[in-house]
This record gives structure tokens, sequence and C-alpha cells, in this order.
């Protein structure tokens, strides 16, 4: 307990010492792109009076100096402020990736709390889910312009075992990819239409300098816990860049029903536009109003899709929904489950990064989110065997 | 309009399609029955009573129809849901495969059931939408199609009658 207690102090006293990048950061790139609005506009009205000045008398050098100064004014501004704004983005997303001992809670105190609280349960820190599992679990379907571009899966805190006699896997799951987004192409096709001679080929260079906020800055001065992570950086791409499709939980578990299909129950919540293409399969609706209203169900095989979602699975899902938030996702394919649910911050860590400041977590927080696996093991009764489950 | 008619059309007959997979699983159900009677007279002779009764049931469904056919279908969901619960009352029971199978079996049977008497009533919902919502309804109207009625399912094992097989008999 000591080793506990000497770790989340020196945590604490580290977190204290660490300040998120001052408001001044954006507040001077917002004033000095709304006085280049404004230059901009003196510069088109002062633009337009020169011109007619200069058709009607030759005395036109005040006006004509005023143009030149606005438009100067607004090309070095707008620069500036763009500048500046990036690289206060680039200090915030520093500040959100933050790591204090992550290495020494990660490999030394969390395991520990796991077999405190778990018998006959793996954790790996950097483990993952069988791709081949995520990707047949069908979540991560892309759509025509997303097979454009590269994508990868990263995971981290892979559990695997047995809670009650039932076989799973668990992790925290980031799906990643890279190129052009939807912005990017609309970009490219408006410069297509208008008869500028610019081809994608060269766009993409020049796009590439809008690329994903994706640096992380080292806050902590220990250079042995230097740690630059961009794996778990949480990407935004603009025109084109890394972009972070989904980041969350993934469970993969026996179901106790033995049948063969597919069972869809995706979250009409809207992220899942970022991921779930649409599929052929037939929608159905269930006894539940609550249910229904938030959920998509589809499955090859109608029958079979009642069989599985029995009276009691669809109140457990609506339990869960309550308990862990409506953008909770399940598959259920031969008689497996597959369950998603994004989250906005990493799970089982030392420290939470707020808006304004560092929360270092307590034992009793860390357990709590332990928990989640059990809930979703007990909640969807997975451990009553039935049939040739047994 | 003719999309519309053909839309509600569909939707019937989807109906027609879901009341004949309750018709499959109730005649799964029915053909597991000599089964089911001969572990009961194996394991339970002492309730001779249930034998009887799963034969007396099995033989008056191949000579009724219609609604005798449903009441009786109704009646041999009880008895099976009971029964399974019977077993309970026997201990040494449990732990033999034979009665395990069993138990299994009805749960299956039952859930199976369930899930398409629940889809029967999700294709009647989706054809009672169409009919009776604008502007389909006008269609529906003119061609004179008429609600379909709900079947009321007993899934839970609560709903179920007195588990004691004794007071069933």
């Amino acid at each position: 307990m000591n080793q506990f207690t000497d770790h989340f102090n020196k945590v604490k006293a580290k977190a204290s010492t660490i300040k998120p990048p001052s408001s001044i950061g954006y507040i001077i790139p917002i004033i000095l792109m709304v006085s280049s609005l404004f230059s901009l506009i003196t510069f088109i009205l002062s633009f337009i009076i020169y011109l007619i000045v200069s058709i009607l008398t030759f005395n036109n050098g005040f006006i004509g100096s005023v143009a030149f100064f606005t438009f100067f004014y607004t090309i070095v501004s707008a620069i500036i402020a763009i500048v500046l704004f990036r690289s206060y983005l680039k200090q915030k997303q520093g500040f959100k990736n933050t790591n204090i001992y992550r290495r020494e809670f990660k490999l030394g105190i969390l395991p520990q709390i796991i077999a405190s609280k778990y018998d006959n349960i793996n954790y790996q820190f950097d483990g993952m889910i069988d791709e081949e599992r995520i990707v047949e679990s069908s979540f991560f379907s892309p759509s025509v312009l997303d097979k454009m571009k590269e994508s990868w899966f990263f995971g981290d805190d892979y559990f695997s075992g047995k809670i009650k006699d039932v076989d799973f896997e668990f992790c925290e799951l980031y799906y990643k990819t890279d190129g052009m987004t939807t912005m990017g192409w609309l970009i490219i096709l408006i410069a297509a239409i208008i008869p500028i001679p610019l081809l994608p080929d060269i766009m993409v260079p020049v796009l590439t300098s809008y690329d994903s906020i994706n640096d992380s800055i080292e806050f902590t001065s220990n250079k042995t816990e230097t740690e630059y992570d961009n794996t778990k950086v949480n990407n935004k791409a603009f025109l084109y860049g890394k972009q972070t499709n989904f980041r969350g939980l993934f469970l993969f578990a026996d179901f106790h029903k033995n049948f063969e299909g597919t069972v869809n129950i995706k979250t009409k919540n809207r992220f899942n536009k970022k991921m779930f293409a649409k599929n052929q399969l037939k929608t159905i609706k269930v006894e539940n109003s609550v249910i229904n209203k938030k959920y998509t169900i589809t499955t090859t095989n109608e029958q079979m899709a009642y069989y599985v979602l029995s009276p009691k699975i669809i109140d457990a899902i609506e339990r869960l929904n309550i308990k862990l938030g409506e953008k909770l996702s399940m598959t259920l394919k031969d008689g497996k489950l597959y369950l998603i649910m994004p989250m906005s911050n990493d799970l089982f860590e030392n420290i939470t990064i707020k808006e304004k400041h560092i929360k270092v977590n307590s034992i009793e927080e860390i357990q709590n989110e332990l928990n989640i696996i059990a809930d979703l093991i007990n909640e969807l009764n997975l451990n009553t065997k039935i049939w040739s489950k047994a | 309009m003719i999309w519309t008619y053909n839309r509600i059309v569909k939707y019937k007959n989807h109906i027609k399609f879901s009341k004949q997979n309750i018709d499959v699983q109730l005649k799964k159900r029915f053909e597991a029955l000599p089964n089911i009677a001969s572990t009961v007279k194996k394991y339970l002779s002492h309730e001779n009573e249930i034998h009887t009764k799963i034969a007396s049931l099995r033989n008056s469904y191949t000579t009724t129809n219609g609604s005798e056919k449903i009441a009786i279908e109704n009646q041999l969901s009880k008895l099976l849901g009971n029964l399974s619960v019977s077993f309970e009352n026997y201990p040494e029971l449990k732990s033999n495969e034979s009665v395990t199978h069993l138990q299994r079996s009805i749960n299956e049977f039952a859930e199976q059931i369930s899930a398409s008497q629940r889809a029967y009533n999700n294709s009647v919902l989706t054809y009672n939408d169409s009919i009776s919502t604008f502007p389909s309804n006008i269609v529906a109207s003119i061609f004179g199609f008429k609600e379909e009625i709900y079947l009321k399912i007993i899934s839970d094992e609560q709903e179920r009658e007195n588990p004691n097989i004794n007071n069933l008999l």
C-alpha cells in the first residue's frame, strides 16, 4: 500500500506544477482575425473608390495608399493569427496528452489493483484484441471516401480471461484514418469546377500544411518518464491528415445462446455516422420504446434476432444505456458478443485531464472503472448458459 | 397509389410468413413430445399423470383444428413450462444429463416460439402502421385492408401459473 501512496503523492506533486496554456493564446489570434476582416472590408471599399477616382481625376494618391496598406495588413494579420492559433492548439493538445509516471503506474500499480479485484484475468497494458475480431464486429465499416484513406487500430489496457465462467476479451481501442477528409475533397472539387489548374496531387501538399493537430508536448522534466505517445492522441483533421474516428472500449465475449447470423444494435447517436456504414440487413423493432428510439436494430434473420434479443436482454441494454450512456453499440454474431462504447477519457489511468487542470485519480475510482467489465457481463446475463452453450 | 398498395400487400404477406413461422416452431416442439414423454416416464415414474397428460394432448392435437388447436398449444406451453420447474422438486434429477437436456430443450422451444410470436407481432405492427397512417390509410380504406390483431405472448416464467405440477394436473 505504501508503494501506492508514494506513487500517487509523486503524481500529485508533479500534476500541481503543470498548467494548461493561457487563454491569451486564443484571444490574441481572435482579435487579429477580426481586425483582419475589418481591414479586408476597408481594402475592398477603398479599392473601389480608388478605381472610381482614377477614372474621374488623377489625384488618387491618398486612397491608393489606404488600399495598399489595408491589403498588406489583411494578409499579414491573417497569417500571424493562423500561426498563433495553431501554436495554441498544439499546446492545448499537448496538455491533454500529458503523462505523469504512466509507465510506472501501468506496469507496477495497476496490475496489483486488478489482481486484488479479479482472479484469473490477464492484463497487458499495451495489448489489443485480435484485429480480425475487431473487423468482424462490423462496427468499423468505412464509407466509400473512408476506404480511400489509410486506416489502422491501436489498443491498450487489454484484459482477457474469465468472469463468472464467461470467456471475454476487453481493451481500450482507437480507430484512426489518415488521408483527405470530406471537406478536403470538397475543396478539391470546388478548385476543379472553377477553371484553376489545380490537380489533387498538387493540392495534397498544400492541404497537408493544414494537417491534423497531433503533436504531443511533454510537460514533465523527468527524462526517464518521457513518453511521446502520438497513437493515443485524439486527432482531428480539417482537410487532410490523421483523424481519430473512435476512441473507447471494446468487449468481445461468449454469448449465452447458440445461434447463426448477425444482429446489429447500433446507437443512433451522432458519433456513429463516422464509422457505421449502412447495411442491407432487415430493420426490426422491439417491445421497448426507449431502445427503438435510441437504437437501430438490423439483422440477417428476424426469427433469430427475436430469439437472441429476449425481453430480458432488451431490458439489460436499457439498464446499460442508463448506466454507461447511449453511445453503447453491440453486434451479436454466431454466438459471440461484440460491444463498443466511445469514451471521452482514457480508462485505467492515474490522472484525468480536465479543461483547466489535471485530476489525480484515486484507487477507488480506478476500481470503479474496472467494475465496467463485470457489469457488462452480469447485466447481459452472459453467465446463464442455454442449450448447447453448456 | 400503386406503390402504396404494393407496400401494404407486402406487409400483409409478411404477416402470413410470420404466422407460418410460428407453426413451424410449434411443430418442432410437437415432434419432440415423444422424447419429452419418455424422459418423464423414465425419471418421474411416480408422476404418471404427467405422462398421460402429454400423450393425451398429443393425440388431441392431431385431431383438432383452429381455435381448439390454439387452446391445446396453450395448455402444452403451460404444462412444459411447469414441468421444467417441477424438476427442481427432485434434486436427485438435477445432475442427470437426460433431465438437464430435457430442461434445456423445453426452454429452447419456449424461447423459439416466443421469438416467432414477437416477430409476428412486429409484422402486425408494421402492417397496422401502414394502413392507419396518412396518406396510405386512404389506399387501405379503398381496398378494404383491416387491422390485424396482436398475439398475447407469455414469455416470462413469472407470468406462468402455479409451478406445482400436482396442482396443474
